[in-house]
């Protein structure tokens, strides 16, 4: 399936929310910005890969992300995992764990936007050699 | 003075049957060297001047804490407590502004503190806050005894430095006042309500000595540490003072020993041994001897002997010479023959008178007698009566002359011969000897040529010997008079220090007798706080290997410490430094409790920073049993940078009231209650909902995650509770937790045991839970990723209905 929003426009919400001031988001933004920082993680994975291995979009988003490192460059690939991890432990609920605080999300965003940026160069299709 | 430690004392002293000096220098060593030195002089003691009653502290909870521009906090955040005891956690991550709400109460009530000197530079610098121009702390206070809030605010100008602010204390209703107003001071360092992480680990690392200051000065036995050091000061002051008294008069001893002087030996026999001062200042303060006695005695006489009179015996040879050339002109003179012829003649003239004839009677020539010769005979009568008397006279004359020139001649004067040793007196002996042996001498040429040659020399030899004499007894005496004052001065200081070092044996006796007094003194004091401190270890270490037995305050002075009798697996007398991180610091919260929550303390309030830190998943139960018992007499807040706590808390049914800190860009920290896991995730789910002015789109995207969120809390609080009860080891069970990543798996792990069954897990919801869960199971997991379609009113509220069916399954 083709992803409902694009990357970009995800980590643009996920910036929106970081600045959002309402009382009611008090202690909601740091989750709420880090699930829409990891979604938009995932749509540039999935895009990359529905331009690189079609098919590759029926199976399970770990599954894409193990086979990532066949399409693109070892490093882009290693830093686009190792973000995802690091923004799952956040937005899954583990035991003791506490919401990050405001410069850790930053910094993860600005990693975000730079990953997406690389993995939607790539997904532009191939030009044949 | 506290009443109770002096009562304890005195109670002591009356069942000590102490000689009353000693107990009175006890009680003096209360009043302070003064006493003891006035005691030990007069014998008695001046009473003390009461100090002025300090002011009682004032009994305080805290209301609200509101920091400004101070270290993580930039614009101003409020933390709202509830003023009574009670358990307030306060959870928020590194980085949060926790701690600083922890340090501002702290700085807030103590100022610039030494505490902080210790500080690292970068802490010391970055106190303030680099996004607030303002930096302010101010607390709200429900004082004991006074109605209404009272404010404590410090605040510093732009630019300045951590201590130099300014303080002041508003009491509702009442006039500004200062932090006096509290009365605070001296309970501070006694009580200190204060713990950080960072004083968690040195409490126990900065050795026992600092442990016994710590401990000692909350059973404010200061003054029983200050009475015994002023015992302690006394005696070694006393003495040092005789030592030194000692070591001088070893040293004037040997510069007088140096000394050719009666007076010097006198001296150093009185200060050998115990010095005999009187008799020593007897000798020092005399002028110049009076007496004869002694060497400068016959210097003296030497000076004053009497020289043999010159004139006196130039005029003795003179005469001796007249006489002797008057006799030697009547030489041939026979005087006796003379005088015999004188009488002859006479006799002659008176027998012609009675009977006239000129015939002589004799030899009877005629006409002998006649004419002229009575005339004649008369005349040479009378002249040869006349020279025999001459001649007698200068005879007379001459044997006068050789005595008065014997009478010249004296004895060596005895002075000179008992100089023998003290002076050169072979010149004068040598000049006496030829003088002397005159009077052996009859002739008077002789005699008056020998004396005349005589009395040269000798008089020249004594006047010699008298100049040596007084040249000595000057020199003799300008040696001594400066070494008689050192001595006279040293005698002026040391008749006090060796007065006072007689009463050395009464100062020990009392010294000796407070040190044993002090020791069970504090030991009774301290033996409520080590139970106490024993209990709570007990509650806080629960599976650990390390048993705590006695703890003691052992020693005074360089050697007091705290002892800990600490068994490791059975084995007694091991080392702190067997106890893990985690152990020290829960053995350092046995010691700060106690002593945090004594009844005499006013602070109602205790903050602990970060005490789980380091702390293994069964400690952090009992420490959250150790708060639950404190927390029945004291406002306790902790602060705390995980969930573990609060999580303790929850599942072991404690009452709490539960903060979280989050802090935003440009340093704004916000503070909103802690719901549990479960109900914080929906809560934030409906946040997100209902915020009016958020993005399109973003609701969508995030609800689902929330909604997740919330399932794998419920799932993680079912599966810690069921296995926990069941008596499995916390650290397993929370291993297991760690383990799992994925939706599926916690609630596999939740509803069956087993997280490798996540594939079965949805069909199970669904025929046990309902068709309506399953799908927002689905929905939760799967828009995690991808956003949600669907209503998400209904996500959320099915959610939150499963989240809590789970969590109790």
């Amino acid at each position: 399936m083709t992803p409902s929003l694009q990357a970009a426009e995800l980590l643009r919400l996920s910036r929106q929310v970081l600045a959002l001031r309402d009382e009611r988001m008090t202690g909601v933004w740091p989750r709420a910005s880090a699930l829409l920082a990891r979604q938009a993680l995932e749509g540039a994975v999935s895009e990359v890969l529905a331009v690189r291995a079609p098919g590759s979009e029926r199976v399970s988003l770990r599954a894409r992300l193990l086979c990532l490192r066949e399409y693109v460059p070892d490093l882009l690939a290693h830093r686009t995992e190792f973000l995802w991890a690091t923004l799952s432990r956040v937005c899954h609920h583990h035991p003791y764990e506490l919401a990050p605080t405001a410069p850790e999300i930053m910094g993860w965003l600005d990693d975000a936007e730079q990953l997406v940026g690389d993995l939607r160069g790539l997904a532009a299709p191939r030009t044949p050699e | 003075m506290e009443d109770g430690l002096m009562a304890a004392v005195e109670a002591r002293l009356e069942r000590a049957e102490l000689p009353s000096t000693t107990a009175a220098l006890v009680r003096a060593a209360f009043a302070g060297e003064n006493a003891i030195d006035s005691l030990l002089a007069l014998g008695s003691i001046e009473e003390p001047v009461a100090s002025a009653p300090a002011s009682r502290p004032v009994g305080a909870y805290i209301t609200a804490v509101e920091i400004e521009g101070f270290r993580g906090i930039g614009e101003r955040a409020r933390l709202e407590l509830v003023p009574g005891p009670g358990l307030t956690l306060v959870i928020g991550r590194n980085g949060s502004g926790k701690s600083s709400f922890a340090e501002a109460l702290e700085v807030l009530f103590t100022g610039d503190n030494p505490r902080w000197a210790k500080r690292s530079a970068v802490w010391r610098e970055g106190w303030r806050n680099l996004h607030h121009p303002v930096t302010k702390i101010m607390a709200t206070l429900a004082v004991e005894g006074v109605s209404g809030e009272t404010i404590v605010r410090r605040s510093w100008l732009k630019d300045a430095s951590l201590d130099s602010s300014r303080v002041e204390v508003q009491p509702h209703g009442l006039p500004k006042d200062g932090l006096s107003f509290l009365g605070w001071d001296e309970a501070l360092p006694m009580y200190r309500p204060f713990l950080s992480y960072s004083e968690l680990g040195s409490m126990l690392d900065e050795g026992p000595t600092r442990l016994h200051d710590a401990v000692a000065t909350v059973l404010g036995l200061d003054e029983l540490t200050a009475a015994e050091k002023t015992l302690r000061d006394a005696r070694l002051m006393r003495e040092k003072a005789v030592k030194e008294v000692l070591s001088i008069r070893d040293r004037i001893v040997s510069n007088l020993e140096g000394l050719d002087d009666d007076r010097a030996r006198s001296c150093v026999a009185g200060l050998r041994g115990t010095p005999a001062l009187d008799d020593v200042e007897r000798v020092v303060t005399a002028g110049a001897p009076t007496t004869s006695q002694g060497e400068l005695g016959l210097l003296h006489r030497l000076v004053g002997l009497e020289l043999p009179d010159g004139e006196a015996v130039s005029g003795a040879a003179t005469e001796l010479r007249d006489a002797q050339q008057a006799v030697r002109e009547l030489k041939g003179t026979e005087a006796d023959a003379m005088l015999q012829s004188a009488d002859l003649l006479e006799q002659a003239l008176a027998y012609i008178e009675g009977y006239p004839t000129t015939d002589c009677p004799v030899c009877s020539t005629p006409g002998a007698l006649g004419g002229d010769w009575a005339a004649r005979a008369r005349a040479q009568a009378d002249e040869q009566r006349q020279l025999a008397n001459l001649a007698q006279r200068e005879r007379r004359r001459l044997a006068t002359a050789v005595r008065s020139a014997h009478d010249l001649i004296g004895p060596v004067p005895q002075a000179i011969r008992d100089a023998g040793s003290l002076l050169d007196t072979a010149p004068v002996v040598g000049a006496w000897r030829p003088w002397v042996e005159l009077l052996d001498e009859a002739d008077p040429v002789r005699l008056a040529d020998g004396i005349g040659s005589a009395i040269g020399p000798l008089l020249e030899a004594m006047t010699d010997l008298r100049r040596v004499a007084r040249q000595e007894a000057d020199r003799r005496e300008d040696v001594w008079r400066p070494i008689a004052s050192t001595v006279a001065a040293w005698v002026a200081s040391a008749r006090p220090a060796l007065a006072s070092a007689a009463r050395l044996d009464d100062l020990k006796k009392a010294e000796s007798w407070l040190k044993k007094a002090a020791g069970e003194i504090r030991n009774d004091r301290f033996a409520p706080i080590a139970d106490e401190a024993m209990q709570i270890w007990s509650l806080l270490r629960q599976r650990s290997n390390v048993q705590l037995g006695r703890i003691e305050l052992k020693g005074t002075g360089p050697a007091r410490k705290v002892t800990l009798d600490v068994t490791v697996d059975g084995v007694a007398g091991a080392a702190l430094g067997v106890m893990s991180q985690g152990e020290l610091h829960a053995l350092a919260l046995s010691l700060f409790f106690p002593r945090a929550t004594l009844d005499e303390s006013p602070f109602r309030f205790v903050v602990v920073d970060d005490p789980v830190q380091s702390m293994d998943p069964s400690k952090v139960d009992g420490l959250a049993r150790v708060l639950e018992n404190a927390s029945a007499t004291r406002q306790v807040i902790v602060f705390t940078h995980d969930d573990r706590l609060p999580e303790a808390v929850r599942r072991l049914g404690i009452e709490a009231r539960i903060l979280e800190v989050s802090r935003r860009e440009g340093s704004i920290v916000q503070l909103r209650p802690a719901l549990t896991p479960i109900e914080r995730h929906i809560a934030d789910a409906r946040a997100i909902l209902n915020t009016d002015d958020m993005p399109d789109g973003i609701a969508r995207q995030v609800v689902p995650g929330f909604c997740r969120l919330a399932l794998e809390a419920a799932c993680i609080e079912s599966v810690r509770r069921r296995r926990l009860s069941r008596g499995d080891a916390n650290a397993e069970v929370e291993g297991t937790l760690a383990s799992l990543t994925r939706l599926g798996q916690f609630a596999a792990m939740a509803l069956l045991d087993d997280p490798a069954k996540a594939g079965e897990i949805a069909g199970r919801i669904e025929r046990d839970y309902g068709a309506g869960k399953a799908r927002a199971f689905r929905a939760a997991n799967r828009g995690a990723h991808e956003g949600y379609d669907g209503n998400l009113e209904d996500l959320v509220r099915d959610s939150a209905v499963l989240a809590r069916e789970l969590a109790a399954a």
